[in-house]
């Protein structure tokens, strides 16, 4: 029996309209809404009324309206719309998707619709879009090999890193799970070692650093995640890292860890070796010097030893800070050519003409440089010859050279020749020592002017190493025309106005501006008006406040501590006080001698004179201790900081011997107390550092120099070279 | 009297090892590189043999390898200094057969203590 379907009465049908949660209409083709039912006013917010009283273009979003006035045209043709989407907007101004299916009556001219609110679906959409966008960016941006599979073994994701990593061309990356770890099985080099894609259940939850060495010598690093939805394990995700250069790297450092260690057991081998004989056995004195005289030696070269080794690891981590200046040459060969013109059978020669411009670059690391080209050219020609020293200028850089007539270098080694512990291996110079250091420093330190290093060498004939530094920048301002400011070069303190004149005039005929002033007070006030470079001051001045008291406040004051002072005394006595700042710094390890001789200059005679030494080694305290006791001082030591300063609060001695690195409350931290107390003003203080500067804390000290011209032994000439030398940032003492 | 025969390219370090075991019952030879050193041995025949690992030309190494490959040297026992001191290092020593193994920095005595032992 058929079935038949029963058509709905108009009546039956009326309902489903005022039901529907679709958007049902009838519109006209004049553009006005005809019939809608109760859902629009659901969905958009307006009152029905509102609706129909406006063409429903009005409701359209301004972006879509293009393509519905298009859609429109189609259907009064009499086409069916089907899948249509556009905005409305809603009555608080927000809009909602809408998706269309409408049909035309053409005789009627009327149109017949159902919208559907797809606001929701079309925000999913837009988020997941995002999500997308934001994992392929993910995956594209960074450096690791990722790729993801799902719980099928197919794989689902993976990013151009990883085809790079495993070197699969895009065209042959396997679909699945198993062809992939096929692929990866390949490349590595042991086939038994795993490459993260084995099993995925076998797996446990999160598995890191795990390292796969390749056929083709690279080596890498796998992390993998499981992928999980709700708890439940739906594939994985794992990523690859090439560490071949972190390996590399770990490798030289171990190399030169060994290298390092293997260097320094010789020279201790000298120095337990023979101290051991001496100990244990009488040798007659001639031998004992000889042995000395070894034991001496090796400690100088274990000393530039470890120096060289922390210069060559500085600069080549990057962390060796140079202090650019523009530099004159000339004189910088003429002290490193001294230094070096005592070895034996060598004629020093130089070539360097007398408009050698200025080079931008930092004088130390240079001398350091000229100095171990020097000491090579010296030490490659045993049987002497002339050593020729040249510069010349070629466009923007000036080309030094190193030229020695000796043994030579064979072509096959000259590549490696500037690497780090590359020792020529020779009959003549094996026993040359030296620590293989010297010319990779030399390079280190050119490459970081801008500079390039090479040699040029025949084997027999001698060799000649050249180098290049870029010249210095023209200097923009000259010290005679003070800038707009109102700042002052020098600032005079000085109570005898005659003596003051002729200072000024001689200041000022050397291209220095000055400010002067017979008081204290007034120095101070002029010193924050004027900001002068340099304090020149006598200590007797008119006033309350002598040439201490401007000192003290000046070193209080921050804006104005930093300025170096010199302080003219009439008197003969030695005002040592001044050696507070003008501490005068050694650097350890240092020979009696020379600390013997520092001690000197500040407190001659020692018997019966008071002496702290503040320092944490305390075989180098019981040194100086046992050292100065013998000379009749009264001797007190502590280890640190602060049993210093409380000692120091109590009572001050005649001599300060203080080290810079302590733990806890450094010698830093002890001067810049003692700064403050005006007990203090006259104490000589000894300053000693294991530590190579830093060139801040080598100028914290240096600038801290007040330094001391005696009136009745310096003529006004000296006072202003003083002065000179100080404005171009020299040191008035020599180098210890 | 007994011959030792010492080998380093290192001058100190030579006078170093004369002067410990100098004794009017030793007569010390001195090499200043592998060959010279290989060479001596062959001809002199020494008792004892001090070598230094690191020379260069040929090291200690492999002048101890070449002594024990001929008959003539093989027994001549050997001590050797070095400043290499990690354990692949001392496997390499101990597989020649050196008679000790002394690590830089060493004591003085105790080497002469090792060379006395050696020549009993």
């Amino acid at each position: 029996m058929k079935i038949a379907e029963i058509p709905p009465t108009p009546a039956e049908l009326d309902p489903f309209f005022t039901l529907s949660l679709d958007l049902l209409c009838i519109a006209g083709f004049d553009g006005y809404f005809k019939r809608l039912n109760p859902a629009w006013e659901k969905t958009l917010g307006f009152t029905r009324e509102e609706i129909l009283s406006r063409p429903w273009l009005d409701f359209v979003h301004p972006d879509d309206r293009d393509k519905t006035i298009a859609e429109a045209q189609k259907l009064a043709t009499g086409l069916d719309t089907v899948s249509f989407e556009n905005r409305y907007r809603c009555r608080d101004g927000t809009y909602r998707w809408l998706l269309w299916t409408v049909t035309p009556g053409i005789e009627k001219k009327l149109l017949y619709a159902a919208a559907r609110d797809i606001t929701s679906r079309k925000m999913i959409e837009e988020a997941l879009e995002k999500s997308v966008s934001l994992l392929t960016a993910t995956l594209e941006s960074t450096a690791d090999g990722i790729v993801a599979i799902d719980g099928d073994g197919r794989i689902t994701h993976w990013n151009h890193k990883f085809l790079e990593i495993w070197r699969i061309p895009e065209s042959n990356l396997p679909k699945d799970r198993l062809g992939l770890a096929a692929c990866l099985t390949d490349r590595v080099r042991k086939p038994e070692s795993r490459h993260g894609l084995e099993e995925l259940e076998a797996r446990p939850d999160a598995d890191s650093g795990k390292v796969i060495e390749l056929k083709d010598g690279r080596v890498l690093e796998s992390y993998s995640q499981p992928r999980l939805i709700g708890g439940r394990r739906v594939g994985i995700v794992v990523s690859y890292r090439d560490i071949t250069e972190r390996m590399e790297t770990e490798r030289l450092k171990e190399e030169f860890v060994s290298i390092v260690s293997h260097e320094l057991r010789t020279p201790l081998t000298s120095l337990r070796g023979f101290s051991e004989l001496m100990l244990e056995r009488e040798y007659r004195r001639s031998k004992r010097r000889e042995f000395l005289s070894i034991i001496h030696d090796e400690s100088v070269r274990l000393t530039e030893l470890i120096n060289d080794f922390l210069d060559i690891r500085r600069m080549e981590s990057g962390r060796q800070v140079y202090q650019l200046e523009k530099l004159d040459l000339r004189p910088l060969f003429r002290d490193v050519t001294a230094l070096h013109a005592l070895d034996g059978g060598h004629q020093v020669r130089s070539e360097v003409p007398k408009s050698l411009p200025l080079v931008k670059a930092d004088p130390r690391r240079i001398r350091q440089v000229l100095s171990n080209l020097l000491s090579n050219a010296v030490k490659f020609s045993p049987r002497g010859g002339t050593i020729t020293l040249g510069a010349r200028r070629e466009g923007p850089e000036v080309v030094l050279w190193v030229s020695d007539e000796g043994i030579g270098i064979a072509a096959e080694s000259l590549p490696k020749l500037f690497s780090k512990f590359y020792r020529v291996d020779n009959e003549e110079t094996k026993s040359v020592g030296g620590t293989g250091l010297g010319l990779a420093i030399v390079r280190s330190i050119v490459q970081a002017h801008g500079g390039r290093v090479w040699v040029e060498s025949e084997l027999g004939k001698g060799s000649t190493f050249f180098l290049t530094l870029p010249i210095a920048a023209r200097e923009a301002r000259s010290p005679r025309r003070p800038s707009g400011a109102k700042r002052i070069d020098v600032l005079l303190a000085e109570d005898d106005r005659a003596y003051a004149r002729l200072l000024r005039e001689h200041l000022e005929r050397a291209g220095f501006s000055v400010a002067s002033t017979p008081r204290a007070e007034d120095a101070l006030r002029l010193l924050k008006r004027s900001a002068p470079r340099l304090v020149l001051a006598d200590i007797q001045l008119a006033g309350d406040l002598d040439g201490w008291d401007l000192l003290m406040a000046l070193k209080k004051d921050p804006a104005s501590s930093s300025t170096p002072v010199i302080i003219i005394s009439a008197t003969e006595t030695r005002v040592h006080g001044l050696a507070l700042d003008g501490a005068e710094c050694l650097l350890k390890p240092i020979s009696p001698e020379k600390l013997r001789d520092a001690i000197r200059r500040q407190v001659p005679v020692l018997a019966d004179k008071r002496v702290l030494i503040v320092d944490d080694d305390p075989l180098f305290r019981r040194e100086i201790v046992e050292l100065l006791a013998a000379e009749g001082a009264h001797m007190e030591e502590v280890a640190n900081g602060r049993e210093a300063l409380s000692l120091l609060a109590r009572t001050l001695p005649d001599l300060l011997i203080l080290d810079l690195l302590m733990p806890e409350v450094d010698g830093f931290a002890v001067l810049r107390k003692l700064r403050t107390d005006r007990r203090a003003v006259n104490l000589p203080v000894l300053v000693t550092t294991a530590m190579d500067l830093l060139p801040r804390e080598e100028s914290y000290i240096k600038r801290r120099i007040a330094s001391l011209v005696s009136k009745k032994q310096g003529s006004p000439r000296r006072i202003v070279r003083a002065v000179q030398q100080i404005m171009k940032g020299e040191d008035l003492r020599a180098e210890p | 009297m007994k011959k030792i025969l010492l080998a380093d390219d290192e001058s100190n370090l030579r006078t170093l090892v004369h002067t410990t075991l100098e004794d009017s019952e030793y007569e010390i030879l001195e090499a200043t590189n592998g060959t010279e050193a290989l060479e001596m041995a062959k001809k002199e025949r020494p008792d004892l043999l001090v070598l230094d690992w690191m020379m260069p030309g040929l090291s200690g190494i492999e002048v101890a390898k070449l002594l024990r490959d001929d008959p003539d040297t093989a027994d001549i026992p050997i001590i050797m200094l070095t400043a290499r001191g990690q354990e692949k290092d001392r496997e390499k020593v101990k597989a020649l057969g050196a008679y000790a193994y002394l690590l830089k920095p060493f004591s003085p005595l105790q080497l002469l203590e090792k060379v006395r032992d050696a020549l009993r």
